[in-house]
């Protein structure tokens, strides 16, 4: 049963995006890009609107499959298991800077002193709850913070708009294209967050419009964003790479709370719970990943493994924002690009194959059984003797179900033994096949038995 | 033991010799011995004398039925007359305020219903008034209750299914939905959950309202509630399911949604837009209620630069000197409050007057002028008790939150403050009440159910049920016709 709604999916997919993008993003790309940075943000904005709109065609396409059997039907265990791996190694780095920026965040705007401990288990507890209950309860709790955070940070943006000076960046492409595409690379760790999208599949109520509005939405966070580091560029101008906290600065300026006087608190409160919500979804989805690396039917032992290790690498890098700076313009960027475009082909591989499968599977479960299938199914049943002995039995239970089909449900259990192996899974293909093989073979029967009596009957 | 005198010793002995265990014996017209037992002060004395004492004296045999057929036929003239079954239907009958006649000669008992219990008159409850609209209220005889409901839904498709509770009391519950509307999975969940209920007595509502509870811990409510017919009447409409119990003028509810509560049954018999600025009242009022200490306790805690400058002044010149820290200041006035209201609802009603003005006027002035606590902190804390009194059903669970919340703001500022209110949203989206999520319409979003949400549309426009609650039958108007 599907766990989240397409508006609910959509949210998720908003905060996902967010993540990190109006903190620390744009001083980094403006370091790489200088003038520019504008036009690497963009070119970035396209490569995850792709990642969006592929990981978005899988889901719809994949209703009830989650994405590791998924994956491993189509790259087998070992395949599924490295894309695991590669995708929780990228998530939990993420996570690390979005902890970071969260704790930085803290320290910056609101305490003079904050003890690493005491942010780290308050934090940890709250999000590794929400992770914890599910997909649902995710959904759910963004579903009730997205308004109160979209207003806050439009008043935010808005306000500011009479401090703009257009000309701080100009002349556009001064340099030519390389601080531009520089800019794009060396930031490119922040806009892999949309791979988080793929630890939803299976889990979606994907409505007949889900696609189109995703992207819709998706457009408008990417275009909010934009004009919000447009905004951050064209106030802080050549100083925007020394403006770490980019969201946090601008607060300063905002005029309307200027005259309120050093309520900074309150903008403070919409950037902190933004941060939280983007760290809650990181969270659900390392959990999903350590998960299923783990094996484990509880979804407790892999949060508390991301936490540690999460907890371990923000306390190697001292709490060091600027640590985390270096390496990801350095290493994790140039990494991520790597990742992407390896997600990319394997995304597209899951979409277009899955389409021939839903096809099929389709045709299975809508299309009357012809009578050239049945022979076909006859033949095929025909060849395993075994078969033929079930076909009794086969007879009680399609009698008792009424149903040519494979339901969800047994689909479902299928499902779950399929996880302990690629082997199981053959067996599955093959159950399935001797099973409407033998299906098909009852009908024919049935079907065959009533016309010789019909026959008898007449004459 | 078709004696009298041994059936009446009989009785006595069920009934363990108690005092108020009554008898009369007396002979027929045709010199029949009949007896007749019932419990003193649930009998209406004069309709027993009248309706069932008198006839039988003049009762003689007219024909060659059975006794005591022809006393039920002919002489006894009430419409709740019937033989019992067996002697445990026979001592429950006695107990709810029958009369069994004993004849002698047969084993055979007649049970006559002559109760007369004290009723309350229905009044308007004080928790729920409203400026216009109905006064009545449900009072503890649930027969009366039934009544009241009736009243409103006069039609053959409100069902009222009977159960029994409580091994000593034997409270008589009853369970009330609308046929063609409620969900049959939810009645037939509540049936379950009652029936799973063992218990030796339901003195009150609330007792069923816990086992309904799911989760121990919970200190939310999942089991609404109301003391007007009105209310209940539409939420049965909506396709909830009401429990009456009998001895309580409180009517339960499922499947509960927290909206429940920002809603008012005054809000229907205002105009819409009227009770659409009440709402969001109500709503700033509940949030005001549980963060405001927090806030002020976190903002002069930790983040003191962050206040402004002009604020800043008046409030440090108002907490100079004082020997409690802002945390411990802010908890020791909420405890005196809690405990003022405690004690002002529990004193004599003379008492409890004279308490809350001494409270508010007395302890508070002394205990700034001691010095002991600044008066922003007492201004915020009785602006918030307040405010927490516009949800009356809520302001147990405000009371704590805000009681949780100050802590949290004290300890670790606002940083607590975003968490505790995180932690909150988590727990409240994760809870459901009988299938239906707590949050709905918001989370899950349902949007046609935002009609009745924060901003009330038309009544005319309400066209269909909530889909927050479960039911058969989505349609509430039909399109453009007029019923017949």
């Amino acid at each position: 049963m599907a766990e989240l709604s397409s508006r609910q999916f959509i949210i998720i997919a908003v905060f996902v995006m967010l993540t990190s993008k109006l903190v620390t993003m744009p001083s980094v790309v403006y370091a790489g890009a200088n003038g520019d940075a504008i036009f690497s943000i963009l070119i970035n904005f396209a490569v995850e609107l792709l990642l969006v709109f592929l990981i978005t065609l899988v889901i719809i396409r994949n209703p009830n499959t989650d994405l590791f059997t998924l994956l491993k039907r189509k790259f087998t265990v070992v395949g599924a298991v490295i894309i695991y791996f590669l995708l929780a190694v990228y998530l939990i780095l993420r996570l690390t800077l979005c902890y970071q920026e969260l704790y930085s965040f803290f320290l910056n705007q609101l305490y003079d002193e904050f003890s690493p401990w005491l942010f780290a288990i308050p934090t940890f507890f709250v999000t590794g709850y929400i992770a914890y209950k599910g997909a649902r309860t995710l959904g759910r709790s963004l579903e009730i913070m997205f308004w109160f955070i979209l207003i806050g940070t439009i008043i935010s943006v808005i306000s500011n708009v009479n401090y703009l000076q257009f000309d701080q960046n100009l002349p556009y492409f001064a340099e030519g294209a390389l601080p531009m595409l520089n800019g794009s690379l060396t930031s490119m760790f922040y806009f892999g967050n949309s791979l988080c999208l793929l630890f939803f599949v299976g889990k979606v109520d994907a409505s007949p419009k889900l696609l189109r509005n995703t992207m819709l939405v998706s457009a408008c966070v990417m275009l909010f964003i934009l004009a919000i580091c447009f905004v951050f560029y064209d106030v802080f101008g050549k100083s925007m790479q020394y403006v770490i906290f980019s969201l946090s600065e601008f607060s300063q300026y905002d005029p309307f709370i200027l005259e309120l006087q050093r309520l900074v608190w309150l903008t403070s409160i919409v950037d902190i719970t933004k941060l939280f919500c983007s760290t809650i979804c990181l969270i659900y989805c390392v959990g999903q990943a350590n998960k299923a690396l783990m094996q484990t039917k509880t979804t407790i032992l892999p949060i508390l493994v991301a936490f540690l290790l999460i907890f371990s690498i923000a306390t190697i890098a001292h709490y060091d924002l600027l640590v985390m700076f270096e390496v990801v313009r350095e290493y994790l960027s140039y990494a991520t690009v790597g990742l992407i475009a390896l997600m990319v082909i394997f995304i597209i591989i899951l979409a277009i194959k899955r389409q021939n499968g839903d096809l099929k599977e389709k045709s299975d479960v809508n299309l009357p059984i012809h009578e050239e299938k049945l022979k076909d199914n006859v033949a095929f049943a025909m060849e395993n003797k075994s078969q033929k002995d079930d076909i009794s039995k086969n007879e009680k239970r399609l009698k008792a179900t009424n149903t040519l089909t494979m339901n969800d449900e047994r689909q479902k259990d299928d499902f779950t033994v399929n996880e302990k192996g690629q082997m199981n899974e053959s067996k599955l293909e093959k159950r399935q096949n001797t099973a409407r093989g033998q299906e098909s073979v009852v009908a024919l029967l049935v079907d065959e038995e009533r016309r010789k009596n019909e026959q008898k009957s007449i004459q | 033991m078709n004696d009298i005198k041994s059936k009446l010793e009989h009785f006595k002995k069920v009934f363990n010799n108690t005092s108020d265990l009554a008898t009369r014996e007396f002979k027929t017209k045709d010199g029949t011995e009949v007896a007749i037992v019932w419990i003193e002060n649930v009998i209406d004395q004069l309709v027993l004398s009248q309706n069932v004492i008198g006839p039988l004296q003049k009762f003689a045999k007219i024909d060659e039925r059975d006794i005591v057929t022809q006393a039920k036929e002919e002489f006894i003239a009430f419409s709740k007359v019937s033989e019992p079954e067996d002697e445990e239907t026979l001592i429950e009958n006695i107990l709810n305020g029958f009369c069994a006649v004993l004849f002698n000669g047969t084993d055979k008992v007649l049970v006559v219903e002559c109760a007369k219990w004290y009723v309350r008159t229905p009044s308007e409850p004080p928790t729920s008034a409203v400026i216009e609209g109905p006064r009545e209220g449900f009072v503890e005889d649930f027969i009366t209750n039934m009544a009241l409901i009736r009243k409103r839904l006069k039609t053959p498709n409100l069902c009222i299914d009977k159960t029994k509770l409580g091994k000593e009391t034997n409270s008589q519950v009853r369970i009330i939905y609308l046929k063609d509307v409620a969900d049959p999975k939810i009645v037939k969940r509540v049936k379950e959950k009652l029936s799973e209920i063992n218990i030796d007595g339901i003195v009150d509502s609330h007792y069923i309202a816990e086992f309904l509870t799911k989760g121990k811990h919970t200190i939310f409510k999942q089991i609404g509630s109301t003391e007007k017919p009105d209310i209940a009447t539409a939420k049965i409409l909506e396709g909830r399911v009401a429990i009456l119990t009998d001895g309580s003028p409180i009517v339960l509810t499922v499947p509960f949604l927290l909206l429940e509560d920002l809603q008012s049954s005054n809000d229907y018999y205002t105009t819409p837009s009227r009770a659409t600025v009440l709402r969001f009242m109500r709503l700033l009022a509940a949030l005001v209620g549980i963060l405001l200490p927090g806030l002020y306790v976190a903002l002069l805690t930790h983040h003191i630069k962050a206040i402004p400058i002009k604020l800043l002044i008046t409030i440090s010149n108002s907490i100079q000197g004082l020997p409690l820290t802002p945390l411990i200041e802010m908890i020791f006035i909420i405890f005196l409050f809690e405990v003022l209201y405690e004690a002002s609802l529990r004193m004599p009603r003379y008492m409890g007057l004279s308490l809350s003005v001494v409270g508010a006027l007395i302890l508070g002035d002394t205990a700034v002028k001691a010095g002991l606590v600044s008066p922003p902190a007492v201004l915020i804390i009785a602006i918030t008790g307040v405010m927490s009194y516009t949800l009356p059903e809520q302001s147990a669970q405000i009371s704590l939150l805000r009681f949780i919340f100050t802590i949290l703001g004290g300890l670790m500022g606002v940083f607590g403050l975003i968490v505790g209110a995180i932690f909150l949203i988590g727990y409240l989206v994760n809870m459901d009440s009988f299938g239906s999520p707590y949050l709905a319409p918001f989370a899950p979003y349902i949007r046609s159910d935002l009609q009745d949400g924060f901003h009330r549309h038309s009544i005319r426009e309400m066209k269909n049920r909530p889909k927050s609650i479960p039911n058969i039958n989505k349609r509430r108007q039909s399109d453009g016709r007029t019923q017949q």
